[in-house]
């Protein structure tokens, strides 16, 4: 209980962090007012109303964004991975079903995900509505609904890979391994530059984090549809909410349905995996 | 070689871990230090050794004062219950970084330090694959490879079978043999009794001498 | 014996595995630049081709997807800085063996040895695979080439005012070659800071993940580009660090370096003098 606590007071102050960060770095309206559905855009990726287009700047303050959520999956990436540095044998003698634990386990991550998400967004949507003029809608709300959804999943399936990970290469090989992955996702956002290629087309639309840019979002519902700007770009035929829900949902299973595979499986040979592995 | 303590104290956090030790110890000897889990042997090891520093008193070495004329004791091994090895290396890789740093040795003394606490020079497995006993005999293989004047063995005995017993009980002696002066500490008084020359108590931080143990 | 002591532990860390993957990673980034530049520029007249120096991987436009590439290694390189040898620093201090390092050449020794031969294998392992690339496009690209990848000509009147941003401008104007060189040296020096500044945590503090003691370089550099994002884009620690940077520069960035560098000593004596209970 005491451990469920501290862990949500973490989060709490990472959600924070994230929150303010993104209030004060990338919502920038124009004349100081903007509408929920700008605001919501921006951060996922937009600058201003104009959608991500490709360049370094662009790439790296969407980076720049994923930062604050970093650090909140290093602290999480080890909230199942403790259970095997400390007393592991005595942990897994009381916890006979695996499987369950591991389901456990799960869900207490993603609970933690989805409210360091929540947090964030409140913050940045609170201390925007501070700082500038918001004016709220419908179209507004359901991106905002997209934005959490989404980058929970995406946040969720990132810090359960590092709790995974750690248990075979320790926790700095798996926070490098899982950062180095979503580097390289965040980086193929610039091929949309290059779109017009089949080849590039393909990566972009694999990437999972060019599902989480919401300015490339295509919309069936008309009046969402119409708060988001066109990209103009040779090619790019856009995303859609559905379509992004499906490919990082299909994301998370694989590494949800790997990390249990490799949980139930591993021989707990060493009381300390922090210092046998990596 | 005389390692003198006087009127060592250490305090940590308010609580005091050794209380005005007074100690003259002397090389060609093995001195034991027998009490309780939590009686302050490790603490005293550290505090002679020179790896922590005392509230107060002083300990030197042959009239040089630890901390003040050397940080810690020159030619020394050591083992400590709390010190492990790189998980990566294998035995003769441990020890060779180890031995690296005094360059005093070479891989042949390595190798001969392994093969007298019973392991295979030869082995290829990585320290994090040894055993409890495995590791124990590693720890006292770096501690006496370098030929010390000045050998510290904390529990040297825990988790080995009884060949290994046997084993390090007869290392003990050949090192005192060769004019070491060595300590050890243990809860087990049948190895004080069969090695040591002189037998303290340790109890709460304080020590005090038992009779003399016989030979 | 300090010395030798510094030496057994560079070699030591240059052969652990965390020295290696970090060096072949940066030996990627390198390689891949490079073969992407022979496919782009194979046959092209030497008049139309770019200086071979500014074809370099460190340089933001120094290859056709460069943009992408120098995205993911500024994203992964706060990350790769304490691998080589801050990390087994810091598990050396886990497993206690440290213990027995200092019980050879007291505590203050080790303590400073340790942060030396972190200076000196970090400067080694992020220095030479760019060493390796100035070496590979003297020998691949024609050394009579003048061209900019920005297409600004020599004769530009903007080009002038480009070069004369540079960090140490002057070397450029005299010798582009020796300028590549020494600001390839210069980047090893500054990571190799950096991963002191990692260090002097790891002297001071204990953390029962390695990963945390990622944290310390991790924030400082990301929190320069975060600053960069408010302040007129002067902060950012790659506009300083990198070769080719034509932005504007702010002198008392320089006060940086040496401010790190004695916060690593001074946490290192400070950790140096602490007991070594374990």
């Amino acid at each position: 209980m005491h451990r469920l606590r501290s862990d949500l007071l973490y989060t709490l102050a990472f959600g924070i962090l994230s929150g303010a960060l993104s209030a004060f770095l990338f919502v920038r309206p124009m004349y100081d007012v903007t509408y929920l559905p700008e605001l919501v855009l921006q951060l996922s990726g937009s600058r201003g109303v104009f959608a991500l287009v490709g360049g370094i700047s662009e790439i790296m303050n969407m980076y720049m964004r994923f930062a604050p959520s970093i650090l909140f999956e290093i602290y999480a990436g080890t909230v199942m991975y403790r259970s095997f540095c400390t007393a592991s044998v005595y942990v897994f003698t009381r916890n006979p079903n695996r499987a369950k634990w591991y389901r456990r386990e799960a869900c207490r991550v993603l609970l933690l995900s989805a409210l360091f998400t929540t947090v964030s967004l409140l913050v940045a949507v609170l201390l925007s509505a501070v700082r500038h003029e918001v004016i709220p809608n419908v179209p507004g709300a359901i991106l905002l609904l997209y934005h959490f959804i989404l980058y929970s999943i995406w946040t969720f399936t990132v810090t359960i890979l590092i709790n995974v990970l750690s248990i075979r290469l320790g926790s700095y090989n798996a926070t490098l391994a899982a950062a180095v992955l979503q580097a390289v996702c965040i980086a193929l956002l610039g091929l949309v530059r290059l779109s017009d290629q089949p080849v590039f087309a393909v990566l972009t639309r694999v990437s999972p984090i060019s599902h989480l840019v919401l300015g490339w979002f295509r919309s069936a519902i008309p009046a969402v549809e119409e708060a988001i700007p066109p990209v103009t770009r040779e090619g790019f035929w856009g995303f859609s909410f559905p379509t992004s829900l499906l490919v990082v949902s299909v994301y998370c299973l694989a590494v949800v349905l790997s990390g249990r595979q490799l949980v139930l499986h591993h021989d707990i040979l060493s009381g300390n995996a922090e210092l046998d592995g990596g | 070689m005389v390692l003198q303590a006087k009127h060592v104290t250490k305090s940590i956090r308010g609580r005091t871990v050794l209380s005005d030790v007074n100690l003259r110890l002397e090389s060609g000897t093995v001195y034991g230090f027998v009490g309780r889990n939590g009686s302050g042997k490790t603490m005293l090891f550290r505090a002679l050794s020179g790896l922590i520093s005392v509230s107060s008193g002083e300990v030197d070495l042959d009239g040089k004062v630890l901390r003040r004329d050397f940080d810690v004791l020159p030619n020394l091994g050591i083992t400590l219950e709390t010190t492990g090895l790189f998980p990566s290396y294998t035995g003769v890789e441990n020890l060779a970084y180890l031995a690296g740093i005094r360059n005093r040795i070479g891989m042949s003394e390595i190798r001969r330090a392994i093969q007298r606490v019973g392991l295979d020079p030869e082995d290829r497995r990585t320290y994090r694959k040894y055993s409890m006993g495995m590791k124990q005999r590693l720890a006292l293989a770096q501690a006496v490879m370098e030929r010390p004047d000045i050998i510290m063995l904390d529990e040297p005995t825990n988790g080995l079978d009884e060949d290994g017993v046997d084993m390090i009980r007869q290392l003990i002696l050949e090192e005192k043999e060769r004019g070491a002066m060595v300590l050890v500490a243990s809860h087990n008084k049948e190895d004080i009794q069969i090695l040591a020359d002189q037998v303290y108590r340790i109890s709460a931080g304080v020590v005090s001498p038992r009779e003399e143990a016989a030979l | 014996m300090f010395f030798r002591s510094v030496a057994v532990q560079i070699r030591s860390c240059l052969k652990q595995s965390g020295s290696i993957i970090t060096f072949l990673i940066l030996l990627a980034f390198v390689l891949q630049n490079f073969i992407l530049n022979v496919q782009t520029y194979q046959g092209d007249d030497v008049l139309s081709m770019v200086h071979p120096m500014k074809l370099l991987v460190l340089n933001e436009f120094g290859g056709y997807l460069n943009i992408e590439m120098f995205s993911v290694l500024l994203q992964v390189y706060p990350l790769l800085l304490p691998l080589p040898a801050v990390i087994p620093y810091a598990k050396e201090r886990q497993t206690g063996e440290s213990i027995l390092l200092a019980a050879r050449i007291g505590g203050m020794r080790y303590a400073f040895s340790r942060l030396l031969s972190v200076l000196v294998t970090t400067f080694i392992i992020f220095t030479v695979p760019f060493l390796i690339e100035i070496g590979l496009n003297c020998i691949s690209f024609p050394l009579e080439a003048q061209g900019d990848p920005l297409g600004i000509g020599i004769y530009d009147p903007k080009y002038p005012e480009m070069v004369r941003r540079y960090l140490f401008s002057g070397l450029y104007i005299r010798s582009p070659y020796l300028y590549a060189v020494v600001e390839t040296l210069f980047w090893g020096l500054c990571s190799a800071i950096f991963a002191a500044f990692s260090a002097a945590f790891v002297a001071v503090f204990r953390f029962k993940f390695t990963v945390f003691y990622l944290l310390p370089v991790y924030l400082f550099l990301n929190a320069t580009t975060l600053l960069s994002a408010k302040v007129a884009g002067t902060t950012a620690w790659y506009y300083y660090v990198l070769p080719y940077n034509e932005r504007l520069k702010n002198p008392a960035y320089l006060w940086v370096l040496p401010i790190l560098l004695l916060i690593a000593v001074l946490a290192t004596a400070r950790g140096g003098r602490r007991d070594c209970i374990g």
